[in-house]
């Protein structure tokens, strides 16, 4: 009999990279991702058990903003595997990851809100992949405490408010050369945005001191500065 | 928490365990949300799982796993497989092929058993059992009764070393693929289904399948080939008794002042009758029944002709005669086996014309050129606009070849010299096999009472499993006693068909039986899956073409 590879679910995610390069780099690709995966959960229960009964300073921002990249994803994948966009929906998914990671990598112990989103963020992470690959899935949910199979678990669902984009990136140009970005709640006066960008590091640096000659200011849009 | 490396070797048949004790994807009936059914191709038992099923059977399982999870869907993940390896295999294994269908059944299921699919497999089928070929038997009697299985005569490619029929694609340079052997063509008696009296509710339906790719939905436009043209009779001249006329078909009645020639088939009755006096004419349309009737074939092959010395004379100008030729190019089964040739329009005709020494009259020319047509036939888009030298219109007429065609068309109406048909290429779909691998065809033949279907209390007919294959052809015809039986109405000696359905037969059926399988008390309704979201992973051509006729000889469920 010829062997299977030992890991059917291998075969799973090396989808992404079935037509773009050899089978072998595909698994081992997948292979890297499912104990990446593994490590984010090892960490994460980690954290959550050394910021027990801690009481720190709260730090809401970031908590939410991850959130909003959770239940983005989970919104996203779901509508990708519903229209058999596959590939998206393990973009959306190493994406995530991404996120996940960084966030569990910042904090050795972390506060209430930030502890929530991350576990949130890691379960639902968990419940995208099970589709994929189930096998890692199943052993991650028991890792973290889940009751009941993830095969029958429901689709996780989603708060549609932390879906509404209420920020944006606007790049700063410095006499027409990109000089670097400020994010601002959207819809933000430009007058508001100017006190911003002038106290920005980077831009009093470049400065050296000197008032700027003009400042034009597309709201949401874009920031000139000329000098 | 351990930082121990995730562990697939010792986590995946643990939970693939825990699944099947917690019996997780048995479909469960009384599940009040919506069904969802993901239906999958189901593979082959060639013996191995390979990459493409791996493939395949994840994107399935991906969807069925997340629909199973959805708020409002039940997911049953149908897979079975299908019977029949021997195509691919020696003679040697042959003899043991319903055992070993069922290893490599064994074997595919305990490799797929590994990948963790969420698969029912309590709703298993496999196509080689009775219990699966059983309604397939009843349908076809069904058919039968409702007039759309046929039985006649059809010209087939004959291996005289295997001494069984093969399909065009099995047609390598005009020899057998597995015998090497020269292939003849001969004609059969053969069971049909009548798939052309669906012609246009299989076109016009495409319009509906918009999911389906593009290019799959043009090769099935192609495939049935619907066209629009003129149906007229050349007269003849110097035809043997009982010729008069020879009804053609063309596709392009704007070309009806450009033939040269006309040419029928090696098999045209008039071919045949010629033929019989003449033994020259005789070798010649056996020569050219010697190859293959694929596309591929007839366009690579030499043109070859033979000048039969008849002439046939014009519909529209009695006085206007032209050489009447056999022509190997020319089809029996396309249109009436006879054409029209017009070499400046048409790439084979004016490859004849030029072996054969036969005039080209060009009968439109581009818009800014005059020159004649040279070796390459002049085939712009019907579309396009041309100008008209030699037609029946206006001369000079700057037309596109769609407007020659249709004013062209009612002249000949107005005229009586032909009339306007539609024709499909589309052609019924021969179901007999003359080999051991497949359902039996349940009919008995009676030399009193003639053909008839064995009686559905008698199904299922069941193949035997103690065939020799010591010698070539067909097992079922060679065995001592499976084909005696008794007419089921004079009750006199008579005999089992011994003819096969064909495979598709099997596979172009199967996603209506997952759902109906297993429930003994419950009768086969051909739509169990009426009424539920369901998506196909990988849709079958010939399964439109069965289920249209299924629906049509059924009761609505």
């Amino acid at each position: 009999m010829v062997p299977m590879p030992p890991a059917g679910s291998f075969c799973r995610i090396r989808l992404r990279n079935a037509t773009s390069s050899g089978p072998e780099a595909g698994v081992e690709g997948a292979s890297r991702f499912q104990q990446r995966i593994w490590r984010l959960v090892g960490e994460t229960v980690e954290i959550a058990k050394q910021s027990a009964g801690i009481v720190r300073a709260s730090d809401d921002d970031e908590a939410l903003s991850l959130r909003k990249v959770v239940h983005r994803a989970v919104h996203n994948v779901g509508g990708d595997i519903e229209g058999l966009r596959f590939n998206r929906a393990v973009a959306q998914i190493y994406e995530l990851t991404n996120a996940l990671v960084r966030s569990a990598g910042l904090v050795a112990v972390a506060p209430a809100a930030r502890l929530a989103a991350l576990e949130e963020g890691v379960e639902r992470l968990i419940q995208l992949i099970a589709p994929m690959m189930p096998h890692p899935a199943e052993t991650c949910w028991e890792a973290l405490g889940k009751l009941g199979l993830i095969t029958d678990a429901h689709w996780p669902a989603v708060d549609s408010a932390l879906l509404v984009d209420d920020e944006v990136t606007m790049p700063i140009q410095l006499n027409g050369k990109r000089r670097g970005e400020i994010v601002v709640p959207k819809g933000l006066p430009a007058a508001e945005v100017e006190k911003r960008v002038l106290s920005l590091d980077e831009i009093v640096r470049m400065l050296d001191g000197k008032a700027p000659k003009k400042i034009v200011i597309v709201p949401d849009r874009i920031v000139n500065v000329v000098v | 928490m351990s930082v121990e490396r995730y562990n697939p070797r010792e986590a995946e048949p643990r939970w693939q365990q825990v699944w099947d004790d917690a019996k997780s994807f048995v479909t469960n009936t009384d599940d009040p949300r919506e069904p969802y059914y993901v239906l999958e191709m189901f593979p082959y038992p060639s013996g191995r799982i390979h990459m493409g099923h791996v493939r395949n059977y994840t994107l399935g399982d991906v969807v069925a796993r997340f629909q199973r999870a959805g708020q409002e869907c039940a997911a049953s993940h149908g897979l079975g497989r299908l019977r029949l390896a021997g195509r691919e295999c020696r003679h040697g294994a042959w003899a043991q092929s319903r055992h070993w269908t069922r290893q490599n059944i064994g074997t595919m299921k305990a490799q797929l058993k590994t990948m963790g699919l969420s698969i029912d497999w309590t709703r298993e089928i496999a196509t080689c059992e009775p219990e699966y070929y059983q309604h397939q038997q009843s349908m076809f009697i069904d058919m039968l009764a409702a007039g759309l299985v046929t039985r006649k005569k059809s010209k087939v490619n004959w291996d005289p070393v295997d001494m069984t029929v093969l399909a065009n694609e099995q047609v390598i340079d005009g020899r057998g693929w597995r015998s090497g052997a020269p292939v003849e063509q001969r004609e059969l008696t053969q069971w049909f289904f009548k798939i052309t009296d669906y012609a246009e509710d299989l076109l016009t339906a495409l319009d509906g399948l918009t999911d389906w790719p593009e290019k799959v939905r043009t090769m099935q436009r192609n495939w049935i080939g619907k066209s629009q043209g003129l149906a007229f009779s050349f007269g003849l001249t110097g035809a043997p008794e009982g010729f008069d006329t020879l009804p053609v078909y063309t596709t392009r009645p704007d070309t009806m002042r450009g033939p040269t020639f006309a040419a029928i088939a090696a098999d045209h009755p008039l071919a045949k009758a010629l033929a019989e006096g003449n033994p020259e004419i005789a070798a010649f349309n056996k020569l050219c029944q010697q190859s293959g009737t694929s596309a591929e074939a007839l366009e690579t092959a030499e043109k070859l002709g033979f000048d039969t010395g008849i002439k046939v004379t014009h519909p529209a100008d009695p006085s206007w005669e032209l050489p009447l030729y056999i022509a190997n190019f020319v089809l029996m089964d396309y249109g009436t086996g006879a054409i029209i040739g017009c070499p400046a329009h048409d790439q084979r005709d004016s490859d004849f014309a030029r072996k054969y020494g036969l005039p080209v009259i060009d009968v439109f020319q581009p818009l800014d050129s005059d020159a004649a047509v040279g070796d390459v036939a002049f085939t712009p888009p019907k579309t396009q606009k041309v100008r008209y030298v030699q037609w029946f219109g206006e001369p000079g007429a700057e037309i596109t070849c769609r407007e020659a065609m249709d004013q062209t068309l009612a002249l000949f109406e107005q005229n009586g010299w032909g009339e306007a048909q539609t024709q499909y290429r589309l052609r019924d779909w021969g179901l007999s096999r003359q080999r051991y691998w497949g359902a039996p065809i349940p009919i008995i033949h009676c030399e009193v009472c003639g053909t008839l279907p064995v009686p559905k209390k008698d199904l299922p007919v069941v193949l035997p499993e103690d065939v020799s294959f010591d010698k070539p052809g067909n097992a079922l015809d060679h065995h001592p006693t499976r084909k005696h039986t008794t007419c089921p109405q004079c009750g006199g000696a008579a005999t089992h068909e011994t003819d096969t359905m064909d495979t598709f037969v099997d596979s172009s059926r199967y996603f209506a039986l997952y759902r109906a399988l297993r429930r003994p008390p419950r009768p086969f309704r051909p739509w169990p899956t009426a009424g539920c979201r369901w998506i196909n992973i990988s849709a079958a051509s010939s399964t439109r073409s069965c289920t249209c006729s299924i629906r049509a000889s059924s009761p609505a469920p």
